[in-house]
């Protein structure tokens, strides 16, 4: 009797969380497929993908999207990364640094986008910054930036916000790493450079996967900052246009069928991008082991 | 055996999860109509005496701000007279908390407050119930204005509590740009449009024309047109082309800001100086104003050939259809239109004009009042429109139109083409219900 229970203990452990995915989560997505793949009376169809990629404004948010993810991901985890060796290291004042390196993690993206859209404005603390050090003569005008130098504008402060995060992660590995793998590349002449490419970061690989696949799915879901710097459709994203379906033109009849269609194009490269990162990382894995 | 349980567990799981799908798609009270004429509970009204929640739904005081001063100062009085809390929720989509009310027929909201665009919809599906026998207790009177919005069939469902339009205002700085004989307050839009061309040939751009998408360019568009002669909201019209023409000689002659884009109203680019010159709704002006009122000109909006043109607001109060508090909500009404109240409500929250006469005759020279008079000018004197947002199938398509324009107009150097209007009318005409 005692064994049975047991056997079963995982089971009844398991089910409140698998509860709460067929709920939340496993319901909601297959109603979003099931609704994307109908048209407005129900009945099969495809009407609603054909829609949203003939939309005038999809390829520039699909193409700004993977332009945002590519760029901001190598960008923030260069960064990150080196910011994490340093505070890595041992010296005086080492946790304030970290404190303060940690402080833009603590601000929501609203507040984020406020900041900087302060600081951008044409008469706001960057441009006074510049001009009390006479690093320019007069204002410019940030806000006025559009197409891809828009976009850099946004991974720029998106990377202000989100490289603590992963930076902690990236730390998080390297404070476990065991000091005595670099000491035995060191002793056997490699410099420090070497010891980090070829020992650290392999170490460290499953924790760069984690923190890459986590920044990756975060960086195709930008939206907010963007529609609060520009307003919607100045700047698009694909999570952009799902908002704007959701909250500027809900009325409309098409509007909910054409958020979720987009919801479901955004999950599935969300997808395929993990899927094809983990395979090239996989592989490049596989080829070191040859 | 585990395999079976495993098995068993999936199964009820995934049955649960589709029995859950087919609740939400058919609602168990969506097919028994609501009870819109006669709401059940209204018979046995909530003794005033005794304590309870009412409820507000409101569109109006959308600004944390404003939220904040109705309630420390307007809805305490209200409780402790009463003893009653006063609950205020403020949303953008009220139509949809209305609709979901009535199909499950389990009011909770007592009060709600919608702009005059959408009080025929709703008086039309019954969300709101006749006010007729508050009205009658009331000792004022309110403007005609808005009769045709708050009624029908000569019954009242609203009661309207503020109204606004669209103002002109200049930075003294501004005035030495003047065109010559140019009076800033009986300036044509004419007028306008050279003072801020003179503007930007010595100082650079000087206009603030807040063009965040999908916020205001339609209404400030759309009331130049209406000086012009247009009807709102046609893009095509001939009124509409001089419109289009007025402001494409303003975007190639540089005298708006390129940074008007970032903004969807003119107080930061205002106070901070970067603009001189804007036309917008009264509050932000008023709040510019309010700042510094030595260092600003409000005038009403400038003139075209039909006159001084604003696209006008109003915002109303009614009574849910199938509220359970309806002596208290009774009282609410009369309470929020005294005249003492809607004078404080109307200056508290940014110098809205308050549409009742008594409190009109009491304004004085403070900057809110003065805000209030200027806009209060424009409505009794101007070429106004309401905002039509009840005929099409979503009010913010429509304003993404108007920014489509505006955005090609501003890439093409100032022109957009009859031909292009003539499109963008066509998507217009789409959205039509």
């Amino acid at each position: 009797m005692k064994n049975k229970f047991k056997k079963w203990t995982p089971y009844f452990l398991l089910t409140p969380a698998l509860l709460y995915y067929l709920l939340f989560w496993i319901r909601p997505v297959f109603s979003a497929f099931i609704e994307s793949m109908t048209d407005l009376d129900g009945k099969f169809s495809l009407e609603f993908f054909i829609k949203v990629v003939q939309e005038p404004m999809f390829s520039t948010a699909f193409r700004n999207s993977l332009m945002f993810a590519l760029i901001s991901v190598i960008l923030q985890f260069s960064i990150a990364f080196m910011m994490a060796l340093l505070l890595n290291k041992k010296f005086k004042g080492v946790n304030l640094l970290l404190f303060i390196a940690l402080i833009p993690m603590a601000v929501p993206p609203a507040a984020v986008a406020i900041l900087w859209k302060t600081g951008f404005s044409t008469f706001g603390w960057i441009n006074n910054i510049l001009i009390t050090f006479n690093l320019i003569e007069a204002p410019i005008l940030w806000m006025t930036a559009k197409g891809f130098n828009a976009l850099l504008f946004l991974i720029l402060i998106d990377t202000w916000t989100v490289l603590p995060s992963v930076m902690i992660i990236l730390l998080a590995g390297l404070q476990n790493l065991n000091k005595e793998y670099e000491e035995a590349g060191l002793i056997f002449g490699a410099n420090k450079f070497q010891v980090t490419k070829d020992i650290v970061m392999p170490i460290l690989k499953p924790t760069i996967v984690t923190a890459i696949i986590l920044r990756m799915i975060a960086a195709i879901q930008i939206w907010m900052i963007s529609v609060m710097m520009f307003g919607y459709g100045r700047v698009p994203f694909l999570v952009e246009r799902i908002a704007y379906y959701t909250d500027v033109v809900p009325m409309l009849d098409e509007s909910y069928k054409m958020s979720l269609t987009y919801s479901v194009i955004v999950t599935i490269i969300v997808m395929l991008s993990v899927v094809l990162y983990l395979k090239v990382s996989k592989k490049n894995k596989e080829e070191v082991e040859i | 055996m585990k395999k079976l349980l495993v098995i068993m567990l999936v199964l009820s799981l995934v049955m649960s999860s589709f029995i859950g799908c087919a609740k939400t798609e058919e609602p168990a009270k969506a097919e028994e109509p609501a009870k819109t004429e006669e709401p059940a509970k209204t018979e046995e009204p909530a003794k005033v005496e005794e304590p309870g929640t009412l409820k507000i739904t409101s569109g109006l005081w959308s600004r944390p701000e404003e939220q904040q001063f109705i309630r420390e100062e307007i809805l305490p009085d209200f409780e402790k007279e009463f003893n009653v809390e006063v609950e205020l929720e403020v949303i953008d989509n009220i139509e949809k908390v209305m609709e979901a009310q009535k199909a499950s027929d389990k009011w909770t909201t007592d009060i709600v407050m919608t702009h005059s665009g959408t009080m025929p919809l709703y008086i039309e599906k019954g969300y709101v119930q006749s006010l007729d026998s508050v009205k009658d207790t009331l000792n004022i009177t309110f403007m005609d204005a808005f009769e045709s919005a708050t009624s029908d069939s000569g019954k009242t469902y609203y009661l309207p509590i503020s109204a606004d339009v669209y103002l002109l205002i200049a930075n003294k700085k501004a005035l030495p740009y003047l065109p010559e004989g140019a009076d800033v307050t009986k300036l044509t839009w004419d007028e306008y449009k050279q003072w801020g061309i003179n503007m930007a040939k010595e100082v650079g751009p000087k206009i603030s024309f807040p063009l965040m998408p999908v916020k205001a360019t339609v209404y400030q568009v759309g009331g130049i047109g209406l000086s012009y002669g247009s009807e709102f909201p046609m893009i095509n019209s001939d009124g509409m082309v001089d419109a289009w023409n007025l402001i494409g000689e303003m975007t190639k002659n540089n005298a708006i800001l390129e940074t008007s884009f970032n903004y969807d109203n003119p107080v930061d680019q205002m106070k901070s100086e970067e603009a001189w010159l804007s036309f917008y709704h009264m509050v932000p002006v008023g709040d510019i104003y309010s700042s510094a009122p030595a260092k600003y000109v409000v005038a009403a909006a400038p003139t075209g050939p039909n006159g001084n043109g604003s696209i006008a607001g109003a915002w109303g109060v009614g009574i849910t259809a199938g509220t359970n508090n309806k002596d208290v909500a009774d009282e609410f009404i009369k309470y929020l239109t005294s005249p003492e109240v809607l004078y404080q409500v109307a200056a508290g929250t940014g110098g809205f004009i308050p549409p009742v006469n008594e409190v009109i005759a009491q304004l004085g020279e403070e900057p809110k009042d003065i805000i209030m008079k200027k806009g209060l000018d424009t409505l009794e004197n101007g070429v106004v429109s309401g905002v039509p947002a009840s005929l099409y199938t979503d009010w913010g398509a429509v304003k993404a139109v108007y920014d489509n324009v505006f955005q090609t107009l501003w890439d093409n150097d100032g022109v957009v083409t009859k031909t292009f209007l003539d499109e963008q009318q066509e998507a217009l005409e789409g959205l039509e219900k």
